[in-house]
């Protein structure tokens, strides 16, 4: 048992480990003290019972890649645990589940108004049109909107994440910017469905190359397709996509 | 994007996760085929999970690009003296070619093709974005070359791209319209990539 302590101990005071640590919190939490408070949230968490999550590890993957999907499982626990438990005013959850929706997406995710309306729409907790939306949200502009950290969700951009160094073309997202905002639901949902409706495999694809900015290389090595291969799947899933938008009217290709 | 990615977000939700282990040996491509599916099967459904994969994914790939950078850093020092050391080379060299007559004239080759791109050559192009290709990627850009007809890519020993390969640009469903104009001068291949409509 000491000889495992001792080996479990040493992982975590190897600088690499530990950068590979600040980086995770880092990359989540810029350079906010919710970074440090992760940092040190996560070496607790590794160091409980006798460093029992360290010892689950196999050996049958790297170590580093072990210790990446611990400590972003952990940082997602850390968020969790931090804003999971924040209360709603008691005049938006009065309004219904579309508008505490829209608040959290509003107030403390930092999507503008448009984009909640489109997002609560595709959710299917509203069906009306974004005129009569911005109507029924004038309740909600009562409602202070906390701008205060602690108020602030996983996804506040004030968190100064770094900028996405993966910068690619995204045919979908250009797509979507084109469109006026009707159409613009309109090809969302018909994405959405399109997307839901494919198999485990493409629809993993797809969100890792259109939803997270991953290149077809990485994601289709996670499947194991070689780069051509995994190329020719996302060609033949965009032309997919193309097919049932075109088939509903959208033909802003 | 982040818009995008709520929009395709995992929709549902599930119980039974797959532990750390297993989604590591997924990323790294230790899993056996009935596992693997399995993990794949879940991530269309487990938000928490897919989250777990991606920023991992992402980490990993970050990490890979800051150590290639820090592997190409040199110092300014270094630089200086790297850059001495290949002004005195060059002079040597040069200065003994210049007294083998038709040597450079040999090697200057003036040639312009045009071939249909292939998978292969396709692979090439989204290994990464360089315009500029040298050693061992433009060696096998050269044997490519050679084995489609262009003989005269044996000398090719640089390549340099007039532009990046854009995949996803709208292609004809009918007509593999996709080619590449090939100029080779002094050892360098000039490649065109022709993507039309």
């Amino acid at each position: 048992m000491v000889v495992m302590d001792l080996r479990e101990a040493s992982i975590l005071t190897d600088e690499k480990n530990l950068q590979q640590l600040e980086a995770v919190c880092r990359n989540r939490f810029g350079r906010s003290p919710e970074a440090d408070e992760c940092y040190l949230y996560i070496l607790d968490k590794c160091q409980e019972d006798d460093f029992r999550r360290l010892r689950l590890f196999s050996g049958k993957s790297s170590l580093k890649t072990y210790l990446y999907t611990l400590f972003n499982n952990l940082a997602a626990d850390f968020m969790r645990s931090r804003y999971g438990r924040r209360r709603l005013p008691k005049l938006v959850s009065d309004l219904g589940a579309w508008a505490e929706a829209v608040y959290k997406l509003v107030c403390w995710q930092k999507y503008s108004y448009e984009d909640a309306w489109e997002i609560v729409s595709l959710k299917d907790l509203y069906d009306k049109p974004f005129n009569h939306f911005l109507d029924d949200i004038e309740e909600l502009n009562r409602v202070p909107c906390p701008e205060h950290l602690s108020f602030v969700s996983t996804d506040y951009e004030d968190y100064q994440e770094p900028a996405d160094s993966r910068s690619r073309s995204n045919p979908l997202e250009a797509l979507l910017r084109r469109l006026d905002l009707e159409r613009r639901l309109q090809a969302a949902r018909i994405i959405k469905n399109h997307t839901a409706a494919l198999p485990p495999e493409d629809q993993l694809l797809i969100r890792l190359v259109y939803g997270d900015n991953h290149s077809i290389g990485a994601a289709g090595r996670l499947l194991g397709f070689y780069p051509v291969r995994a190329q020719r799947r996302m060609k033949k899933l965009l032309v997919g996509i193309r097919e049932a938008l075109l088939a509903e009217g959208i033909r802003e290709w | 994007m982040k818009k995008l990615k709520k929009i395709l977000e995992p929709k549902g939700s599930s119980k039974a996760h797959p532990s750390e282990d297993m989604l590591a040996r997924f990323i790294d491509g230790k899993l056996g085929i009935k596992d693997r599916s399995e993990v794949i099967e879940h991530l269309a459904v487990c938000s928490v999970c897919y989250e777990v994969v991606q920023h991992s994914l992402g980490d990993i790939d970050e990490e890979r690009r800051r150590t290639r950078r820090v592997l190409f850093r040199v110092s300014p020092n270094r630089r200086i003296f790297a850059l001495a050391a290949s002004l005195v080379f060059f002079l040597l060299v040069s200065s003994g070619l210049w007294y083998k007559i038709g040597y450079l004239d040999q090697k200057r080759i003036d040639i312009v093709a045009e071939i249909a791109i292939d998978d292969e050559m396709r692979e090439l192009f989204l290994e990464d974005q360089s315009l500029v290709w040298q050693g061992e990627k433009a060696e096998r850009f050269a044997e490519l070359l050679v084995k489609r007809g262009v003989k005269a890519a044996t000398d090719v020993d640089m390549v340099r791209l007039a532009g990046i390969y854009d995949p996803y640009r709208a292609k004809s469903l009918t007509k593999n319209m996709e080619t590449v104009k090939i100029t080779i001068e002094n050892g360098m291949a000039f490649v065109e990539i022709v993507q039309d409509n």
